[in-house]
């Protein structure tokens, strides 16, 4: 029986193992790599696009006294949309609780941080979770019910049936029965519930009147006859009919609504929320578009890297091939019919590829996993589904990597291809696939950039000066369990031997809280919103603030409770000129400047700050020095028992709380590095390949050069300087491409490095470096060879 | 100039030693035109190797112009072949990419001359071997006559006193190939000292002295 064309390719494969080897490892890193970030990039566009009708679901966010904007809003906003809005047909309002211990017996080991959602009744009629188990009680919990997700219930229950048992959550040991389990997803949401425990009445309360409140986030599901414009209509009424009045100001409308005590709302449609909300308080941590959209370009690079080798490697070899096509084509053979044995060929190729990339997809998912402590896909990995996409995507990479191999292999003529003089008929070729070599190294070249761009911009952010000193801060934030006892265990925490100092306060720099107070000094018409920190008198030493100007606060002077200190910024923005001893509010007396320090994100410029006199304050700073930071830790925690009445102490870094603001690039640094890497890899398997062949192909030159008198240096140079010359090209390329997108992506960052000549010469250098010792160290072998191998008549 | 002291050349099959050449003792003087002789696998080929130092000898001496080449480093040896050898082939081997003038530049290349010292040699051999139409032409554009008459010249730019030529004529008609003989005599009569590898007796009849080699032997 004639050999199929699977038959042949696998003979072709086994016929050239080494040549095979680096084309199907190519190709199946290439396939696993840009799948992997496919998915990733697909998973993080279609967030919260899961939940049936997404487009008629929006969630009301609101804002007052200009505080910047809260996910929350007020708790009984829920009932206003019930009774009047007639474009909402189902309102819900949700309290995300505290992270949670749960035990399945009452004297068990609990299981900790577990978020619960408290839900209403109709949670579930705007948000479609599908059921695993049990079934969701159409007229919401009752009291003392609960729902886990999937992943939840094979924790606390392994593989018995959980519905009907009893979970004990919290401090209290409150017991719930569990009445449903909803399926895990592989869709990410930026809702990311454990438990949903059912919302108590006393959340929403009676209404009191107060709209400068925001304690519930509000969901709304749209009639399907109804609109965003139509919400933002009502709510625009409720402002003018129910709220300015209720606030009591002898002002007009306009004039309230441009006054701090104004309330607003946001209408965030739930498909926008991932990504483009700035909110304060957002439920989870938002989605990075650039990011995303990175990696996805990324994933297709990665996958034309692979097509581009595997089109090289095959036309590489067409003398090999071209004797046999020419063979064939002489018996008869329609070039229709050798091109379709070529493509037959390549899919076959793609298909074993597949197999290999579905191991190589699990392990970067794993090797990403390990090196950034991330998953990359979320916690389920992958779905059947997606290895079926896989197999789809497998065969498309095969058709595109083997349409240009059949057309071109196929087009010799026999008696050329028999003679295999195809050679010089080939110079066209040579430059095609010059061309696609250059294209290889453009984008390792400019993702080494863009990698030593963003590893400097992260490096930056870490290093920059501050304005104040982290190193050994932390802050303790229950003091709130301590009671009146917060005074005698600070003496205690003093006492310690590592205990710095310490400071009182409400307010840490990068973390969550948010105090605004108003200012108005006599020149301005109208006050101004500015971030504040209430503080004691030994904040600026504990956090190490510069003073520039005048004095810190004395806790002996009476007059010091209505003192302000100031930072650069606020000074500017009040426009003092003679700041210390100046006053503001018409009681507030400026006694001293700090340098600005960084308080938030290096994407915002730093923004003007008030430091306030305050002696109480809800959080502990500490500064610490020296070593041994775990025994103190656990020597401070058990002194606190007695003062929390057993709870643990809620301790934060200073350090984490910065390093959590700069995660979003640190994470993108890390993925850049990461797949930079592979393609690096691919570039360097691509040209692993075509030394391989050029070396082949110039053995017996080579071999001449050597009975001339060629020592092994000169012949290395004349194999290495052709590709180094298209590496350069490359670089001369992608450098201009990636330093234009490099600097718009920069250009998000108010504190921000500038991309000096060195960074290309080092990036360049990489490239060329990479390229040259590949080269090397494959001729070194065939330079050394003795000539009278290469050079014998046959 | 050439002195072969109980050379012997062999090849491992399994644990036997196979021999290509066995117990060769040959003595060529500086002028000679030598043609080796003798039925395929019978070892001129690698005795010619040996000779032009591209191929060590298993056992045995070899002094070439006194100097024992048995006993120099690679690197020293190729100096000493660069300085004095010219090898042509069968085959040619010229460079395809290269035009009949860079082909022939080459060896000097890798001998560090100076490039206006270059152009006047290779200028003095394209006009002496009257190929000087051709220079800017590639090796494929031409017969295999001339490509062997290129390959000559290559072989005698570098103005070695030994030339060592392995089955020139074997790819070319009968015609070229009196022409390459005769190119030979005049070369030998100018002084320079020539080997030969060669089946045709006829081809032997142009050299001074014929050395037959049978099963890696000489024979008497």
């Amino acid at each position: 029986m004639h050999p199929s064309s699977f038959t042949f390719a696998w003979r072709n494969i086994r016929k050239y193992p080494a040549f095979s080897l680096i084309n199907l490892g190519g190709l199946a890193i290439g396939i696993a790599a840009s799948f992997v970030l496919l998915v990733y990039s697909q998973r993080e566009m279609s967030c919260d696009r899961q939940f049936r009708d997404h487009d008629r679901i929006a969630r009301i966010g609101t804002d007052f006294f200009n505080m910047g904007g809260f996910a929350p809003s007020q708790p009984f906003l829920r009932e206003f949309l019930r009774a009047s809005c007639k474009d909402v047909q189902y309102a819900t309002a949700l309290m995300s609780g505290d992270l949670m211990s749960v035990r399945t017996q009452q004297q068990d080991r609990a299981y900790t941080a577990i978020r619960a959602y408290y839900i209403d009744s109709v949670f579930f009629k705007v948000f479609s979770y599908p059921v695993a188990s049990g079934a969701v009680p159409q007229a919401g919990l009752a009291p003392g019910q609960t729902i886990l997700m999937e992943d939840e219930a094979r924790k606390f229950f392994g593989s018995q049936d959980p519905i009907g048992r009893t979970i004990y959550v919290a401090k209290e040991n409150q017991p719930y029965q569990i009445v449903a389990v909803l399926k895990s997803s592989f869709q990410k949401s930026h809702l990311d519930p454990r438990l949903f425990l059912p919302l108590p009445a006393t959340a929403i309360g009676k209404f009191d009147g107060n709209w400068s409140s925001a304690s519930l986030y509000n969901y709304v599901k749209l009639t399907p006859q109804g609109s965003m414009a139509g919400l933002q209509r009502w709510l625009d009424r409720l402002r003018e009919k129910v709220i300015y009045p209720t606030s009591g100001a002898i002002m007009s409308f306009a004039q309230w609504q441009a006054s701090p005590k104004n309330v607003k709302f946001t209408i965030q449609p739930l498909a926008d929320i991932y990504f483009h909300s700035n909110l304060n308080f957002e439920l989870s941590p938002g989605g990075n578009l650039t990011q995303v959209k990175l990696l996805g370009a990324i994933g297709l690079f990665l996958i034309l890297l692979a097509i581009i080798n595997y089109v090289n490697l095959v036309t590489a070899r067409s003398s090999v091939r071209s004797r046999e096509i020419g063979i064939k084509k002489t018996f008869g053979a329609s070039r229709v019919r050798l091109g379709r044995q070529m493509l037959l060929e390549s899919l076959f190729f793609s298909l074993l590829a597949m197999g290999l990339a579905v191991v190589l997809i699990r392990g970067i998912l794993f090797a990403y996993k390990w090196a950034t402590g991330i998953p990359l896909t979320g916690p389920m990995s992958l779905t059947p589904m997606h290895y079926l996409w896989l197999l789809v995507f497998s065969l498309v990479v095969g058709m595109l990597a083997g349409v240009y191999p059949a057309i071109y292999l196929t087009a010799f003529k026999p008696i050329l291809s028999i003679r295999s003089l195809a050679m010089q008929s080939g110079k066209g070729n040579g430059r095609v696939r010059n061309v696609l070599v250059i294209f290889q190294f453009m984008v390792a070249a400019g993702l080494v950039f863009s990698s030593f761009v963003i590893y400097a911009q992260w490096q930056f952010m870490q290093n920059k000066d501050k304005g104040l000193s982290t190193q050994g801060v932390l802050t303790i934030n229950n003091l709130y369990t301590m009671g009146k006892r917060t005074a005698a265990f600070r003496q205690v925490v003093e006492q310690q031997a590592q205990v710095v100092s310490t400071s009182l306060c409400e307010r840490a720099p990068a973390s969550n809280d948010i105090v605004m107070y108003t200012y108005k000094t006599p020149a301005m018409s109208r006050p101004m919103t500015i971030p504040s920190f209430p503080v004691d008198a030994r904040y600026i030493q504990t956090l190490g603030l510069h003073l520039t100007s005048g004095r810190n606060f004395d806790k002996d002077l009476v007059s010091d409770t209505n003192s302000l200190i100031l930072n650069e910024s606020a000074v500017a923005a009040l426009g003092l000129f003679n700041p210390v001893g100046s006053t503001i509010n018409g009681s507030e007396r400026v006694i001293g400047v700090v340098k600005d320090f960084n308080y938030a994100s290096f994407r915002q410029k730093i923004g003007p700050v008030v430091l306030r006199y305050s002696q109480t304050g809800c959080m502990l700073a500490v500064k610490i020095s020296g070593g041994h930071v775990n025994a103190f830790l656990d020597q401070l925690n058990a002194k606190a028992k007695e003062f929390t009445g057993g709870e643990p102490l809620e301790i934060n870094w200073l350090d984490d709380n910065f390093a959590k603001l700069a995660e979003k690039e640190k994470l993108l640094g890390e993925a850049i590095t990461f797949f930079t890497a592979l393609a690096i890899l691919l570039a360097t398997l691509g040209l692993i390949g075509l030394t391989l062949f050029t070396i082949e192909r110039r053995t017996r030159e080579i071999g001449i050069r050597k009975v001339l008198g060629a020592n092994v240096d000169q012949i290395l140079r004349l194999v290495s300087r052709d590709f180094i010359r298209l590496a350069v090209i490359a670089a001369l390329v992608a450098f201009p491409i990636s330093w234009w997108l490099m600097n718009r992506w920069l250009e998000d960052f108010a504190y921000r490095i500038h991309v000096g000549v060195g960074t290309f010469f080092l990036a360049g250098a990489v490239i060329v470096m990479i390229a040259w010792s590949v080269v090397s160290l494959l001729t070194i072998r065939a330079a050394m060879a003795n000539p009278i191998h290469s050079l014998r008549t046959e | 100039m050439i002195e072969l002291k109980r050379i012997s050349k062999w090849v491992m099959v399994g644990n036997k030693p196979n021999f290509i050449l066995k117990d060769i003792n040959l003595g060529i003087k500086e002028g000679e035109f030598v043609s080796i002789m003798g039925p395929s696998g019978s070892g001129k080929s690698s005795l010619l190797n040996i000779i032009g130092m591209l191929d060590d000898a298993s056992e045995g001496e070899y002094f070439f112009l006194n100097q024992a080449v048995h006993g120099l480093k690679e690197k020293h040896r190729s100096q000493l072949y660069k300085q004095y050898i010219g090898f042509v082939f069968q085959a040619y081997h010229l460079i395809d990419e290269l035009t009949v003038y860079e082909n022939i530049e080459t060896p000097l290349i890798y001998q560090n001359i100076k490039s206006s010292e270059r152009q006047a040699m290779v200028a003095d051999i394209l006009d002496r071997f009257q190929i000087v139409g051709k220079k800017d032409l590639f090796p494929t554009q031409l017969s295999g006559g001339q490509q062997q008459l290129v390959g000559i010249a290559r072989a005698l730019i570098a103005k070695p006193k030994l030339l060592l030529a392995d089955e020139p004529t074997g790819n070319l008609n009968s015609r070229q190939g009196e022409e390459i003989m005769d190119l030979f005599k005049e070369l030998n009569k100018e002084g320079v000292t020539i080997i030969q590898v060669t089946h045709s007796e006829k081809n032997a009849g142009y050299g001074t002295r014929i050395i037959n080699l049978l099963d890696g032997r000489v024979e008497l």
